[in-house]
């Protein structure tokens, strides 16, 4: 087992959650690595003041292409913060993504890795 | 005729257990380079062109024997030769030269390059075509080879400036520049070649090109990094104003003006990389005892092999010039699946090293519809064994992302 390429990081790259275009969406935001050409747009559709804590994520949604990490990536964020509220999204930090991907992440992959992260956080 | 791969590798420092297939980013340093560059550090440490004692005068004398040196390389003369810091360094003093000066003006009111620029050539141009308000043209690619047709249409009266490369950094596609600068030099225009990629791969002759300027890096031709150079052709380059002032370069100066000193001393203001140069001098001996022409027989045969084997590979496209006789030495490649940041991750770890990413052309790679490559560059130390290596590695990192 490549110690990068583990087995559910590539079936979120193969097979990834949450794909696609999304209808009526709230928020949509692009972000992209110019060096390695990832690029990702992500959709939100927020349950605005549900609770009494503030915005509720209802659905969220990415589109886009790059390389394996970038892409489950998306993949896996999409995942843990769909039903997230946005304070607690707004919280989520470099180590949260790290720790979706179970291994370490080198230098040169740092910004693949928080891709996704880092849009979902201009998105909010 | 391949080379000796294996007497030639002795003449490097020891390579790591692996395969360098990165030469197009920069080349591996012959320890002769070293030597020299060390020497000077040790023996006649001194500046140039200033002091009388003997290690300043040796200095001077060894730094303007690479002058000529690589004068005779490109088949210019002495004076038409500036030391810079590297191709992007040149490329954007040239084109300060041309702005500060009256050499663009009037009916003239275009500048034209290729969408297969690297972004050193590309991005000064963009930058004067802005300050200027005057249109870039860029000329399209047909395939992987420039469109020498539309090419031909576009050089007219109003072309003021062609800038193009002599082979491309990511196709290793070698392009007619005889042609482009005829046709370009008939409507008038002042034509600059880019030969970064090529130099150390191919002959490089700036009076069978026919061309105004040319620069090129020195570390991708063997030399140190930090050292680079500027050809400009006597006549234009003595209409020319300096763009960096400073030391040396004057002949006068007074309270609120100065004079310019003779070319090429007016254009390398201050203390140039010394070392470099001297390891530049060193870089040429090497590849004029090696002879480009012999290596770039070696390579190309790499060339063929690679591109064969790679497009065995089930979704593997190869964006490579297919004719060898036309390729500096690439073969850049795309997996159906696998972005080529993973490919290269993935040879990395059988220590097979190549380049991923856009290659600084992104609009080559735009033009091609995909959003980056990987790239194997060959040099005359790499052997088809370093293929074969590079090819079970593509074929495993495809099995990894196969769907």
């Amino acid at each position: 087992m490549d110690p990068l390429y583990q087995e559910h990081i590539l079936e979120h790259y193969k097979h990834p959650h949450n794909r696609g275009l999304m209808e009526g969406f709230d928020v949509k935001k692009k972000g992209e690595n110019i060096s390695c050409g990832d690029d990702l747009t992500l959709y939100l559709k927020w349950n605005l003041a549900a609770q009494a804590g503030g915005d509720t994520l209802l659905d969220i949604s990415f589109e886009g292409f790059g390389c394996a990490i970038s892409q489950s990536g998306a993949s896996m964020l999409t995942d843990k913060v769909k039903g997230m509220m946005r304070a607690d999204i707004a919280k989520l930090t470099e180590k949260d993504m790290y720790e979706l991907y179970g291994t370490v992440i080198s230098p040169q992959r740092e910004k693949c890795a928080l891709l996704a992260l880092s849009t979902l956080h201009s998105a909010l | 005729m391949p080379l000796d791969t294996l007497k030639i590798k002795k003449e490097f420092p020891p390579i790591p257990d692996g395969v360098y297939l990165d030469s197009a980013a920069t080349s591996l340093t012959p320890l002769a380079v070293m030597d020299a560059e060390l020497e000077y550090y040790t023996d006649f440490r001194a500046n140039v062109h200033r002091g009388f004692f003997k290690e300043a005068v040796r200095a001077t004398e060894r730094y303007e024997e690479v002058r000529k040196r690589v004068a005779a390389f490109i088949h210019a003369d002495p004076e038409e030769i500036i030391f810079t810091s590297g191709a992007t360094e040149s490329s954007n003093m040239f084109v300060r030269m041309i702005d500060e000066s009256a050499v663009v003006a009037g009916e003239r009111m275009e500048i034209l390059s290729t969408v297969m620029e690297h972004h050193a050539g590309l991005v000064p141009l963009q930058q004067f075509a802005r300050r200027r308000g005057l249109p870039l043209r860029l000329i399209p690619m047909k395939g992987v080879a420039l469109d020498y047709e539309e090419g031909a249409q576009m050089i007219t009266k109003k072309t003021a400036l062609l800038s193009v490369m002599l082979a491309s950094n990511v196709s290793g596609a070698i392009n007619d520049v005889h042609l482009l600068a005829g046709l370009a030099h008939r409507e008038g225009a002042i034509v600059v070649v880019d030969a970064t990629a090529a130099a150390g791969h191919i002959p490089i002759d700036v009076q069978q090109l026919g061309c105004d300027a040319l620069y090129f890096s020195g570390h991708k031709m063997f030399a140190p990094t930090g050292v680079g150079v500027l050809f400009v052709k006597r006549e234009l380059l003595e209409k020319l104003s300096p763009s960096v002032f400073g030391g040396h370069m004057i002949s006068h100066v007074g309270e609120q003006v100065s004079e310019w000193a003779e070319i090429p001393s007016r254009f390398e203001a201050g203390t140039k990389n010394i070392a470099g140069v001297i390891g530049l001098g060193a870089a040429i001996d090497f590849l004029e005892r090696h002879d480009v022409n012999e290596i770039h027989g070696h390579v190309k045969e790499l060339v063929t092999y690679a591109v064969i084997e790679l497009e065995k590979i089930p979704g593997v496209t190869v964006i490579a010039e297919k004719d060898p006789e036309k390729n500096i030495g690439i073969v850049s490649f795309v997996c159906a699946w696998a972005h080529p940041h993973d490919v290269a991750e993935i040879l990395a770890r059988d220590n097979v090293a190549v380049r991923p990413g856009h290659h600084c052309a992104i609009l080559l790679h735009a033009a091609l519809r995909i959003p980056a490559s990987t790239r194997a560059s060959f040099h005359l130390y790499n052997s088809k064994n370093d293929v074969d290596m590079l090819v079970e590695s593509v074929k495993k990192a495809c099995a990894i992302f196969t769907q």
